[in-house]
């Protein structure tokens, strides 16, 4: 707080500077007088308080103003005492910054009820969402990423630019080589995912864990709220067991007790004590535990295991080019050292951020754009209904400007309005941004980076800029507009013709119609979006299909997870309502999209090596009959044994078929991966999945059938048709198999499914919530403007309908002159429409931005709308009793 | 020098003139008295205050006082501003006095009109 003195020396500041408002011929002979007197002034008022001072120091700002006006009336006139004008009459130029003025704008206000509260609700909730949806695309697009120099954090893949295919995961050794040789990086790290049962509790525990390569924490900078991070023996292969717990989990298991360091989880039956617990802003999400992933060396050996995400942290100075060549000159190296697994590979850097933030950037953008149309079609509402107030005011202002009020008097009272509610707005608009924050924290669970967000002074400067944007837009625009028309014409004569006045108002609701267009047309395109998602051709069938995951880890004892793979699905099979049981690595368009290099014999892909680039998926036979994949040539895979030394058999999809072996009979081929040295028989074709995405067009894939325990943590899929008793059977069975294993992610694979379309459905429902706010909007503008022409037109209408005109072409009248601003409003929102293509187009599949039957829809709907808006003030038009209405003007 | 010439006076000027009957008073004195006598319906500010003061200055109405603080101008009333004060005061009398022979009387007295 300022004390006395510094409050004292702060307002004799001011007012130093107030003094040279004063005229300038008293300013040169008195000003020493000005600034002893005030501070005689201050020094009393200060012995009252600090809002004394306040106040002096306001009522000195009107003075000096007023003084200066009044001299600046003076100047030119006789000097003669009786013509001056004293400052005591030029004081009220500037009522409008006096408190008491303020007071009674708000008393006016409140007797008009429902005018404040529409005001105030219309831009209230438009600022509100508006706030809200900036506080979410400045939290995931603008801020940068809560770690220490965040910006020189990079994702890490690898890339084989022969395939000209998406980038890899990383070898884990590959990964430790170039951590060994590079100059670029502070450190290279890398983790993946790994589900974990702990049974340390009463009861097995499924936990989301993550496995972590040294240097992790180190790599990020972060800093555990509790404990460490792992020490260099715990990184190590073979090291001591050792877990870091996520915040989330803390408060979940352990309620936040500083006694959950040291506690020990029981994990595969290995101990790990947990050494720290990092904050919720670490990581987004679902992860409860990191554990080190201590890769042994035989694993860093396997230069073709590519499973690990890489990322790393450049020097500072370092530019992501000069890192990419770094690693690429490095991996140049490794092909020469091991041709047989690094030809061809090189290294792909991306801004951690833009991994992070993936295709969310699309989908906010399209959001934010609609939230700011609809922002500003409140406004434009808003000023219509303050525009519609002034004019019927009119007569009212124009009479007093005659008589003498000033035009800034007239404007000041319009702006002491517009500031009033745009505060209120303002206000309400605040709180409602901090409910609506607070319910997308815990609704938008898949939208990254949303455990960052949070209403901070950026928002509220946000919320406060856009309301006073807003307040100057809806005062200023109608105070000029009630100031600017000549006195004489207004009082001589209402007006000239229904459609010859309120230009303003017009432009407003053709903006209103164009922003309409945009909306309810992006909302259509949305909607025709999700409509082509959900009916893609999937090539399965997904109904009646249970998937579910069983605790297994990384490092388990293969054969022995393989053993309880094959029994269990064998189980599941005999069960009266299950036809088929199986596994597959990944699901379909559960977004792992890894590629391959393999060659079969006898087709010549277009790799130099002659090998083809696919996507594939490590599965069981029973998983592909499972879900109804279509069998086109040859047979199922058998499930193969657990001896090694029994053949491996594969499958095909068609697009791998037709796009390299046309017109051939490829069952009973041998096929070999780059990945491993085993070699596969081709058992037959089946049809195109669509593994990569619904929005994706298939690519060659190959299924694998691997031994049981290849993928030990595998989705399990089961087609039953009784789901219920199913879960039941289940427990009992793994429960008999090894009852240390949990069971979870049980869910039907059409709710998979489902889940995946989350995104675009949430974006077409906003979109279209949007669009119908926006034509309610629309509705509001058109239909009062209507009324507003037609009750000051009553006169010409009137005289129209005395010498013979029908009611009916008074309607067409007032309803052609709504026609023509609507057409200008449909010109202007298709080009807008056509401006925004390439923002819709990020988030359309199947639909041209400028689709023209959802245009037409959108034009249709628009124009059915905006009629009826016009219809009633038309009716009433043609509903005149002339005579009446003649007597009464 | 005819001080009807000056009339009519502002309410500004004609309360600085009144301020400064009975003592010489320097400018923080003379809004101190005005608050004080019109319980604090007219506060002058140090602009319009000097603006005033200019102006009377000018035209003879006051003057500045001799010294008895090295720091402060103290101001007197001049002859023809003692004579101009008499003068509106005759003026204001006698419009009050026609408002009162119709029968105009105030509802309160404020020392000053208040705008609505």
């Amino acid at each position: 707080m300022m004390t006395r003195s510094t409050s004292l020396r702060f307002a004799r500041a001011i007012h130093r500077a107030l003094v040279r408002l004063a005229p300038a011929t008293v300013r040169r002979e008195y000003r020493d007088e000005m600034i002893a007197t005030f501070e005689t002034a201050s020094e009393a008022a200060a012995a009252q308080g600090r809002l004394a001072l306040i106040r002096l120091l306001w009522h000195e700002l009107i003075d000096v103003l007023a003084a200066r006006r009044a001299s600046r009336s003076n100047a030119g006139r006789p000097q003669t005492p009786a013509s001056a004008i004293d400052a005591s009459d030029s004081r009220r130029q500037f009522e409008w910054i006096r408190a008491s003025a303020w007071r009674q704008t708000w008393r006016s206000l409140t007797r008009r009820p429902a005018y404040l509260a529409a005001i105030v609700l219309t831009l209230g909730c438009g600022t509100g969402i508006m706030t809200a949806v900036f506080s979410l695309v400045d939290t995931v697009l603008l801020k940068p990423l809560p770690y220490p120099d965040a910006d020189q954090l990079v994702t890490v893949y690898e890339s084989s630019p022969v395939a000209r295919e998406r980038t890899s995961l990383v070898a884990p050794g590959r990964l430790e080589d170039w951590q060994r040789l590079n100059r670029s990086f502070v450190a290279l790290s890398g983790s993946y995912s790994e589900s974990v049962t702990d049974t340390s509790g009463d009861e097995p525990e499924r936990l989301d864990g993550r496995r972590v390569t040294p240097r992790f924490f180190a790599v990020y900078a972060a800093v555990p709220i509790a404990g460490r991070t792992f020490s260099e023996a715990e990184d190590a292969s073979n090291g001591p067991g050792a877990a870091v717990i996520s915040e989330r989990f803390w408060t979940r298991r352990f309620n936040r007790s500083a006694g959950a360091v040291g506690h020990a989880l029981s994990i595969g039956g290995r101990q790990y004590p947990i050494v720290g617990v990092m904050p919720s802003s670490f990581m987004a999400g679902t992860i409860d535990l990191w554990l080190p992933a201590q890769v042994s060396p035989w694993l860093l050996e396997q230069r073709d295991a590519r499973f690990v995400n890489g990322i790393g942290r450049m020097r500072p100075g370092v530019t992501l080019a000069a890192a990419a060549a770094d690693l690429a000159a490095i991996q140049q190296g490794l092909a020469k050292q091991f041709p047989k697994t690094d030809e061809g590979w090189s290294a792909e850097l991306r801004p951690l951020k833009q991994a992070r933030i993936g295709d969310a950037r699309n989908g906010l953008t399209v959001v934010f754009a609609a939230v700011a149309s609809l922002w500003l079609m409140a406004l434009a509402n808003i000023a219509g209904l303050m525009l519609a107030q002034v004019h019927r005011r009119q007569r009212e202002l124009v009479l007093r400007a005659a008589l003498g009020a000033s035009r800034t008097r007239v404007m000041a009272t319009v702006i002491r309005e517009g500031v009033l509610l745009g505060g209120a707005g303002a206000l309400v608009g605040t709180a409602l941004a901090f409910w609506l924050t607070s319910i997308m924290t815990s609704t938008l669970t898949r939208t990254p980076r949303i455990n960052e967000l949070r209403m901070d002074w950026r928002a509220l400067g946000f919320a406060l800029g856009a309301s006073l944007i807003a307040a100057a837009a809806f005062s200023l625009v109608p105070a000029l507009a009630a100031t600017r028309r000549g006195a004489n014409h207004t009082l001589a004569g209402q007006s000239r013709a229904v459609t010859g006045r309120h230009r303003l108002q017009k432009g407003l609701v053709v903006c209103q119609v164009a922003l309409s267009v945009l909306l309810v047309g992006s909302a259509t395109l949305l909607a025709r979006s999700y409509y082509n998602l959900t009916h893609v051709e999937t090539g399965f069938d997904a109904s009646d299909v249970i998937t579910f995951h069983l605790g297994a880890r990384w490092d388990e004892d293969r054969v022995r997870i393989g053993q309880l793979q094959t029994q269990l699905l064998e189980r599941l099979e005999q069960l009266p309502h299950v036809s088929d049981a199986g596994m597959t690595n990944f699901l379909p368009a559960s977004g792992a999209t890894l590629r391959y290099q393999v060659s079969v014999d006898g087709i010549a892909g277009p790799n130099p090596d002659g090998s083809v680039t696919v996507g594939t998926r490590m599965i069981s036979g029973g998983y592909l009959r499972a879900i109804r994949a279509p069998l086109l040539a040859g047979a199922w895979c058998p499930t193969p044994s657990s001896d090694p030394k029994t053949p491996l058999y594969a499958m095909l999809n068609q697009r791998f078929v037709k796009r390299y072996a046309e017109g051939q009979n490829v069952v009973g081929r041998t096929l070999r991966m780059s990945a491993f040295t085993a070699a596969f028989t081709i058992t037959g074709i089946v049809g195109d999945l669509t593994e990569d995405g619904h929005a994706t067009t298939p690519v060659p894939y190959v299924y694998t059938c691997n031994r049981p325990g290849a993928w030990p943590d595998p989705n399990y899929v089961a087609r039953t048709t009784e789901a219920r008793g199913f879960v039941a059977e289940l427990r009992r069975i793994v429960r008999e198999l090894d009852p240390s294993r949990a069971i979870f992610a049980v869910q039907p694979l059409q709710e998979t499914m489902d889940s995946m379309l989350d995104q675009p459905r949430l974006d077409a429902a906003v979109l279209g919530l949007f669009a119908g706010a926006a034509l309610v909007l629309a509705a509001i503008g058109l239909y009062s403007l209507f009324m507003l022409v037609v009750s000051e037109s009553v006169r010409e209408l009137a005289v129209r309908l005395a010498i013979g005109a029908a009611p009916g072409q008074v309607m067409r009248l007032v309803m052609s002159g709504a026609g023509r601003l609507l057409a200008s409003g449909l010109l202007i929102g298709i080009i807008l429409t056509a401006a925004a293509d390439r923002l819709l187009r990020g988030v359309l599949f199947g639909v041209n931005p400028l689709d023209l039957p959802a245009l037409a829809a959108a034009i249709l709907t628009i124009a059915v709308v905006a009629s009826l808006a016009v219809f009633a003030p038309a009716l009433r038009a043609s509903r005149i009793a002339p005579i009446e209405a003649l007597r009464a003007e | 020098m005819d001080p009807s010439g000056f009339l009519p006076l502002t309410p500004h000027q004609f309360h600085i003139l009144l301020a400064l009957v009975d003592r010489n008073r320097h400018g923080y004195g003379v809004i101190q008295d005005v608050d004080r006598r019109t319980a604090g319906e007219l506060r002058l500010g140090t602009g319009t205050l000097y603006t005033a003061i200019a102006r009377l200055v000018e035209l003879g109405l006051i003057a500045e006082a001799d010294r008895t603080d090295e720091r402060r101008r103290y101001y007197q009333l001049t002859t023809l501003g003692r004579a101009v004060l008499r003068a509106e005061t005759a003026r204001l009398e006698a419009l009050v006095r026609h408002a009162r022979e119709r029968g105009v009387r105030p509802a309160s007295v404020p020392a000053l009109p208040r705008r609505p």
